[in-house]
């Protein structure tokens, strides 16, 4: 018996390459889809390092310090839902000054960001953390 | 053969069901409970120190690119400044090296004698600057005789007057010892206000140095603790200088309560020296003792606060502030060897300095180099010094120089 006079098995063998060839399809789908792009580390580096530069830039920081907090709340609940976000500004007794954090567990591991912030005479230091909710 | 072929499509089905399974759990494991994600304790974010530099000197700049060859550089800037820069640069240094230093833990050093008040804009060799840091004057000066460029001033003068306030804060709990050994009891709590302050520091002095920014009156204004006891009042000493009464006797209704109490006015101008000592062989409880140049935000904003907050809304904004008030201004300009103009390209060409009065909002336009005679093709230079020709009365100069290639 040759290997092309076998009916039944070039049919099986063609339904396995299907197989294989649909399997290898839905493998590279689920792949992609499921790339972890806003789960992963780097994502909230990224995201705090341009968080704590914006809200150094347009003055949030300061604003705070100065008792007007709303443009740095503003920064703080507009991330996105998944972000936990504490930002604290001490002086430089280590006195806190300002906090305020989303309505998150905290998780006991995060990312830290820090700014010296200084605010006409005086120093403050504002401290970032931000992990996944 | 046939057995090879179905021994290569089970292994790539098992592969294939593996990968699958794989991915399911990694997807499952990031969402679920986020174990990827190492734990990164106090990763510092760069800073950059050289911006807060640029703030405390509170000068801004902009670029503007129009065209290719048309490039505007604008620094706007204050005169006078609103602090004493040299002190506050200092100030900064200090809390980089004690502070910052160990939040970040590494080695954080600012060499304060190489920040110089001469920023050169590059490529355009020009210099723009202060011939100090008290920013009394601005100068530009062209480094090169390649002139290219023109440059100017834009000027515009908000005047402040006397609405221009002041207000000194100090916590009772910043004050040092003036005389060696002393104790004192100092209980700090970040979450409630009220427990910061100074106690225990009986029959010794507490002294603390601070900068009046305003040369004129500045009322005390003290928050103590009233325990309806005398041998629990102590005296505040500006320059001294007594108050004429003791404090910690606000009257305020209940025991043991903190309230204000307003005391003396004291003429300030620059540094000044605060004392608090107790008269009698007992403590006293100081919370806040405040130096201020206006009596007008007291009625509203002063008050026990709740929150240190709140106690930050009542610093006033040291930025000049425009008004109504009609303030003569002089602004001398003193530019060497070449053309100028003003208002409206007037052309000035015969003076090599030139004083001008400016009142509330004016805005003048100064242009040099590349004026009616033809490129200024040498080496020169242009400061604008700020003086204020009214007594007691505060005018806050907006510059902006722009430089401009064609």
């Amino acid at each position: 018996m040759t290997f092309t006079d076998n009916k039944g098995f070039i049919l099986t063998l063609d339904a396995m390459f299907a197989l294989v060839v649909a399997t290898s399809m839905i493998v590279i789908i689920l792949s992609m889809s499921s790339t972890p792009e806003y789960t992963s580390r780097d994502y909230l580096y990224s995201l705090s390092n341009d968080l704590i530069v914006v809200v150094e830039k347009d003055d949030s920081l300061r604003n705070a310090v100065l008792g007007n907090p709303q443009q740095l709340n503003n920064h703080i609940f507009g991330q996105p839902g998944n972000i936990c976000i504490n930002l604290s500004i001490y002086d430089d007794q280590q006195n806190l000054v300002f906090t305020n954090s989303t309505n998150c567990t905290f998780p006991g591991w995060n990312i830290i960001g820090k700014r010296s912030v200084p605010v006409r005479t005086k120093n403050y230091v504002a401290k970032l953390e931000m992990w996944y909710g | 053969m046939r057995g090879f072929l179905f021994t290569t499509l089970t292994i790539l089905m098992f592969l294939s069901v593996y990968t699958i399974a794989t991915a399911f759990y990694r997807t499952s494991r990031l969402q679920e409970d986020k174990s990827d994600i190492i734990p990164i304790k106090s990763r510092v974010i760069y800073d950059d120190l050289l911006s807060d530099v640029t703030y405390i000197e509170n000068m801004t700049s902009h670029i503007n690119r129009s065209t290719f060859w048309n490039v505007q550089v604008r620094y706007s800037d204050f005169l006078p400044a609103p602090w004493n820069i040299t002190e506050t640069i200092a100030n900064y240094s200090l809390f980089l090296e004690n502070v910052y230093e160990r939040e970040l833990n590494t080695n954080l050093t600012m060499n304060v004698s190489r920040i110089t008040p001469k920023f050169p804009i590059i490529p355009y060799d020009y210099t723009y600057g202060y011939p100090d840091f008290e920013k009394t004057k601005i100068y530009v000066i062209n480094d090169s005789t390649f002139a290219d460029y023109i440059g100017g001033y834009k000027v515009n003068v908000y005047l402040a007057s006397s609405t221009l306030d002041d207000l000194i804060w100090m916590e009772a709990e910043d004050f040092s010892s003036a005389d060696k050994g002393v104790r004192t009891y100092i209980k700090t709590s970040a979450q409630t206000y009220n427990n910061s302050y100074v106690q225990n520091w009986t029959q010794h002095i507490l002294e603390e140095n601070v900068t009046a920014g305003l040369a004129t009156n500045y009322t005390l204004w003290v928050r103590s603790r009233d325990d309806n006891r005398v041998e629990h009042n102590f005296t505040v000493q500006v320059n001294g200088i007594n108050n004429s009464f003791e404090f910690g006797d606000h009257g305020t209704t209940g025991s043991m309560v903190w309230g204000w109490e307003q005391g003396d006015e004291f003429t300030l101008n620059g540094h000044t020296r605060v004392r608090l000592f107790t008269p009698a062989t007992t403590t006293a409880q100081a919370d806040v003792i405040v130096l201020k140049t206006s009596e007008t935000p007291l009625t509203y904003t002063f008050g026990p606060p709740a929150t240190l907050n709140d106690t930050l809304i009542l610093q006033p904004a040291l930025m000049p502030e425009t008004t109504s008030t009609s303030i003569s201004v002089e602004l001398r300009v003193f530019a060497g060897n070449i053309n100028f103009s003003y208002s409206e390209n007037v052309n000035q060409s015969d003076h090599s300095n030139f004083t001008f009065i400016m009142e509330n909002n004016d805005i003048v336009n100064l242009t040099f180099g590349k004026i009616n005679n033809g490129l200024q093709d040498g080496e020169y230079s242009m400061l604008l010094e700020y003086y204020n020709s009214t007594p007691n009365n505060f005018a806050g100069i907006e510059t902006t120089v722009l430089f401009e290639t064609f």
